[in-house]
């Protein structure tokens, strides 16, 4: 009796285990490519795509469109459009088939809009910014504020810049969904090189840390409490076209 | 002996008119004097509101009798005019030239004006610098390495003073840029004594001035 109770516990306990996610952690490549064209000496588009490894299970892409206006010699705004796929959200843990699992968005376009305010100031080679961003996601109506602070040193060469070595801390505050304030942050780093006027090549890695509660269907099922990590590492080749 | 007083008196006229020196020389430098042109040698004295123009690969450094002194870089061209009344004017018709004036001209007014196209240059300070269309472009770049210098553009009533390790753009006859601190204003060569080192500017002045908070990555 005491084997038969012994073994239902550890079967038990494995099953509540396997209801909620592990911590994941992932180190994959990036691929960053972006345009910028001055439409006007104020008014410059914004074209770019990302392609990177989002967790085990799928790499993002996103395929981003807009415009920034500069409001000041400091101060930019830009408005922009993003089309996603791969992005991975809480409700994403799912129960398919008697087995919980992240469900894989490989396929899933997702539409955001999204809006930011950047403020930049030199202090001798360096650039100080610091940018506030403002997305809302249409397929899940999830809103998040981003703060990046940043600096970037500006190797000069005759006077212009022709390596820039960038770090960037960014916080995700989530203003309709998680129960954290800051549910994901992370560091970006990297170094970017003036190859020419019109291309700038670059290699960066970024580490993220996302944490997950409980999904709709975790809920909805009583699954316990859980908070799971995610981190992310990725090394990535970055290249702006100026034209 | 009618010849010997004649030639005394041409001598005496012309020193009377000599507003400066060739002090450095490098490369083809002209210096046009009324209809006479002459190749410009080190040492050489030059009349009120010569003309000096400096070749592709050239350069030279002028000694005013104000005490002031202009370095001319590659394919720049000026004309000076000293008086004693007036302020000492130089008008830059197209190039780049770092200038030095003595403290002892900014005590009050500008006594010292420097002219382009578009804009005149009032100098209360005494390191400077002024690049006149770049490009064929008829656009005016300063920056002050030291003191003050008064901006106005040509056809407005304004004028902005910029100081040290600030510098400014005036890209028409009516505005001027804001002045902006520019990190690589102290990066130019502003020696302007050959005995100290290299005359020569290496900065690129169309990238230097290149607006870095302008700059998008990401």
């Amino acid at each position: 009796m005491i084997k038969i109770l012994a073994l239902f516990s550890l079967i038990n306990g494995s099953i509540l285990a396997s209801n909620s996610p592990q911590d994941e952690s992932t180190t994959g490549l990036g691929l960053s490519l972006r345009n910028f064209h001055k439409f006007t000496p104020k008014i410059k588009s914004l074209l770019e795509i990302n392609i990177e490894k989002e967790n085990e299970l799928t790499t993002r892409k996103d395929f981003k469109l807009g415009a920034r206006y500069r409001l000041h010699q400091n101060i930019k705004a830009s408005a922009y459009f993003k089309r996603s796929y791969g992005l991975r959200h809480e409700n994403d843990w799912i129960k398919v088939d008697h087995t919980w699992l992240w469900f894989n968005s490989s396929d899933r376009g997702e539409n955001t809009f999204g809006t930011d305010l950047s403020y930049r100031t030199i202090f001798k080679d360096n650039i100080i910014e610091l940018r506030a961003k403002l997305e809302r996601n249409l397929f899940n109506d999830n809103t998040v504020i981003t703060l990046r602070p940043g600096i970037t040193h500006l190797f000069l060469k005759n006077g212009s810049p022709f390596i820039n070595l960038y770090l960037q801390y960014e916080a995700y505050f989530p203003m309709n969904f998680h129960e954290k304030m800051i549910y994901k942050h992370g560091i970006y780093s990297g170094i970017l090189y003036h190859w020419s006027n019109m291309i700038k090549p670059g290699l960066f890695i970024k580490y993220t840390k996302s944490s997950w509660n409980n999904s709709n269907e975790a809920q909805s099922r009583n699954v316990p409490n859980y908070e799971v990590a995610e981190t992310s590492t990725i090394f990535g080749l970055s290249i702006n076209f100026y034209y | 002996m009618l010849k010997l007083i004649l030639a005394f008196t041409l001598t005496l006229s012309l020193s009377a008119k000599e507003v400066g020196e060739i002090i450095f020389v490098k490369g083809v430098v002209k210096i046009k004097q009324g209809d006479k042109q002459l190749q410009a040698t080190k040492g050489q004295r030059f009349i009120n509101k010569s003309i000096i123009e400096t070749g592709s690969n050239a350069l030279a450094v002028l000694s005013l009798v104000d005490g002031s002194k202009v370095k001319l870089n590659k394919s720049s061209k000026i004309v000076v005019s000293v008086s004693k009344n007036s302020p000492t004017r130089v008008g830059i018709f197209k190039g780049s030239s770092f200038f030095n004036v003595l403290k002892k001209k900014m005590l009050s007014k500008d006594k010292f004006i420097v002219k382009t196209k578009n804009a005149s240059f009032g100098v209360r300070g005494t390191e400077f610098f002024i690049s006149y269309g770049k490009g064929g472009a008829e656009d005016t770049w300063m920056c002050v390495n030291e003191g003050l210098v008064r901006v106005s553009p040509k056809d407005s009533k304004e004028s902005v003073d910029v100081k040290a390790g600030e510098g400014v753009q005036v890209k028409d006859k009516k505005s001027v840029s804001t002045p902006k601190p520019l990190a690589w204003t102290s990066k130019l060569n502003w020696n302007l004594d050959s005995s100290k080192g290299q005359l020569e500017n290496k900065v690129n002045i169309e990238d230097a001035y290149t607006d870095l908070l302008d700059q998008d990555y990401d």
